[in-house]
């Protein structure tokens, strides 16, 4: 069964993801903060991280750099959900590496298809 | 995908903010980086919610926020900086009982526009926006009420989603082209698929114009003007009201525009005369709409015949009729409309065996300065109509003998309801409302035991009391019980809000005193009319 963190700080939208996860059967972990995400992360493996961009604490942008800056190994796909939807800033989420963008708002069906999509490559 | 459960948490989410904010005694300012928070979250979680109207809304407020620069907020500022959106909360929560309630007066409508869209957030929005925009606005989710309300109705303009649940906005387009080709009324479509095919298909469907979601609000209300503006130019050839062959509103509009222009150019003055027959909804009960019609069309030409050359008669609007009076004095237009009114109840009609007559009531109010706008002289003379009501009906009043009535007296003014959208919205309205007469102190409160409990209750100004009728603890009714048996019981003016379906409760109530009741959930706008019809009665 394939691992998830979510790390997203808007309560309902928290629900509302973990909701529709779980009920496709994925063993997944709820972050509030960024503090909370990094707490979860050096202490389990991933098979995919849920990064909220905006977060108190840590940024979602923070949390990538730390996970793939320097000589760190994280070896989970990444995907960022941000509001922010201009092309340069997705390349500068996607430079900062990860592997996947989504835009908000986005259809809960479409996000479940996505993160199918992308646990079957992996 | 059911999305209503994180719906309603996220509305819960903002109504406990809003109780925080608004409610607690400690807070007297509320940081504005507290606001942004909360409107960013509204904003970020919303279009994943399928409420594209409370984005929007949301998105919108963030901008203003943004150029205000403001460090820290007073209670009644944020209130009303947030009024649109906890109007949203309120109508969103009730829409579907609201829907069947709104009845709109055709014949009065400044500019009516249907919109169908099944995004109950979005067509909230869209209302509001247009509505801010002197528009009239009707409003469906289901596309088989909305065809019919079309036929009835007849619109200036019709938006519709091209996404609806039961039937698309082509079908609806369809099933309305036979209309389409005898009367011009603009069709906009609006669509989150907004690709060169789907416009395509509604411009050959018979649509006007094709807006993408989400909407640009500045360009969208831009063209809803224009769309509006060519169907009023298409209209403005009719101006005589069919019925009763005099002037319509419409016309009116144009005139009394004009005559204000006149006015500030040659400085001679002019009187304007509302009447409206009284008790005509009781003649329409008793004797049928055929014989309201007759009684309008007689009195019509009564009034023609009644008048000089110079004046002119308007129909406004159902039993509502205006004259304007060039060059003539209030004090003379209130003389002859009073012999007038004498003149008419001798008029007899009848229906079957039954004879009746008819009397009516006028407000009079005569333009001399430049200050006034065409609006206020209306309401003014509005208002003398409305007096002359109070005042027992077939009577014409002016400035000066309704003048004697006004004393500025302080009003206290106590809202008792369990909810806080209800509280902060009630707040807001009658804090923004204009009496000149009256000095108003509103204070809201969240159960009955702290109503009951404060200065305000205990004291012999006259008191307008709106109170719910189910709350926990202490109900509305025994609230009313209690203040109905208190000292200064005389000083109270109740309204109160009760349930639907509970009868039994409105009999209590009325049973105890109350003076009137709305049922919930009530349409913000038929409560504003119904309180600002009690705050008057207030003397």
């Amino acid at each position: 069964m394939s691992r998830i963190l979510l790390a997203e700080d808007e309560e309902v939208l928290r629900m509302l993801i973990m909701d529709t996860l779980e009920d496709e059967e994925y063993d997944v972990d709820e972050a509030a903060d960024g503090k909370e995400a990094l707490d979860y992360l050096q202490n389990h493996e991933y098979d995919l991280v849920i990064l909220d961009y905006m977060m108190p604490v840590f940024t979602g942008l923070e949390i990538i750099e730390k996970l793939r800056g320097g000589n760190q190994t994280f070896q989970g796909k990444i995907m960022m959900l941000s509001a922010k939807s201009q092309t340069y800033e997705q390349e500068k989420i996607i430079q900062a590496g990860a592997d996947y963008f989504m835009a908000k708002p986005f259809s809960p069906m479409k996000l479940v298809e996505k993160i199918e999509e992308i646990l079957n490559e992996v | 995908m059911k999305l209503e459960k994180y719906q309603s948490h996220l509305f819960k989410n903002i109504k406990e903010q809003l109780s925080q904010w608004f409610e607690e005694d400690k807070i007297d300012e509320i940081n504005n980086e507290e606001v942004y928070r909360f409107l960013h979250s509204i904003k970020g979680t919303a279009g994943t919610l399928q409420l594209g109207g409370l984005m929007q809304l949301s998105d919108y407020l963030l901008l203003a926020n943004n150029e205000m620069e403001i460090v820290n907020w007073r209670k009644n500022e944020l209130r009303n900086f947030l009024f649109d959106l906890i109007e949203l909360t309120y109508a969103y929560e009730h829409f579907n009982d609201v829907e069947l309630k709104t009845e709109v007066d055709r014949e009065t409508a400044a500019g009516l526009i249907q919109i169908i869209d099944d995004d109950v957030s979005m067509l909230i929005f869209l209302k509001d926006i247009l509505e801010e925009n002197g528009w009239m606005v009707i409003t469906n989710t289901d596309p088989e009420k909305a065809t019919q309300q079309y036929f009835d109705m007849q619109p200036d303009c019709l938006i519709l989603d091209v996404q609806l649940p039961s039937k698309t906005g082509f079908q609806i387009l369809d099933d309305i082209q036979q209309h389409n080709e005898k009367y011009f009324i603009p069709k906009i479509m609006i669509s989150i698929q907004n690709d060169k095919e789907s416009r395509l298909k509604a411009y050959k469907m018979g649509a006007d114009d094709f807006i993408g979601k989400p909407i640009d609000v500045e360009e969208f209300l831009a063209k809803m003007d224009r769309h509006l503006q060519r169907k009023r130019l298409f209209d403005q050839s009719v101006l005589i009201d069919e019925l009763t062959q005099v002037y319509n509103r419409r016309f009116f509009e144009d005139s009394i525009t004009r005559f204000f222009q006149d006015f500030k150019r040659t400085k001679q003055g002019f009187t304007i005369a509302v009447l409206d027959l009284d008790r005509f909804k009781c003649i329409n009960d008793t004797h049928g709409h055929l014989m309201g019609d007759q009684v309008l069309m007689e009195f019509a030409k009564f009034l023609k015949q009644s008048i000089r050359s110079s004046d002119i008669v308007f129909r406004y609007g159902g039993e509502e009729f205006v004259v304007i009076f060039p060059r003539a004095s209030n004090e003379d237009v209130e003389r002859l409309l009073n012999q007038m009114i004498q003149n008419f109840s001798t008029v007899l009609f009848t229906s079957k065996d039954q004879t009746f007559s008819v009397t009516f009531s006028a407000g009079v109010y005569t333009v001399e300065e430049e200050a006034v706008t065409p609006e206020s002289a209306f309401k003014k003379a509005d208002g003398s109509l409305y007096l002359a009501k109070r005042s027992g009906r077939a009577r014409a009043m002016g400035a000066k003998s309704s003048n004697m009535l006004f004393k500025k007296k302080v009003l206290n003014i106590s809202i008792v309801d369990d909810d806080v959208i209800i509280r902060t919205m009630l707040t807001n309205i009658l804090e923004s409302m204009e009496l000149d007469h009256l000095d108003m102190k509103v204070a809201a409160y969240e159960n009955g035991g702290l109503f009951l409990a404060s200065n305000q209750a205990k004291e012999n100004h006259p008191h307008f009391l709106i109170l719910d009728g189910i709350m926990p603890d202490m109900d509305g009714l025994e609230v009313l019980k209690t203040v109905k048996q208190a000292k200064n019981a005389a000083c109270f003016t109740v309204l109160m809000l009760t349930g639907r379906k509970s009868e039994e409760d409105i009999a209590r109530a009325l049973q105890l005193g109350a003076d009137d009741y709305v049922t919930k959930p009530f349409s913000v706008q038929e409560l504003q009319r119904r309180i600002e019809r009690l705050v008057k009665q207030v003397k």
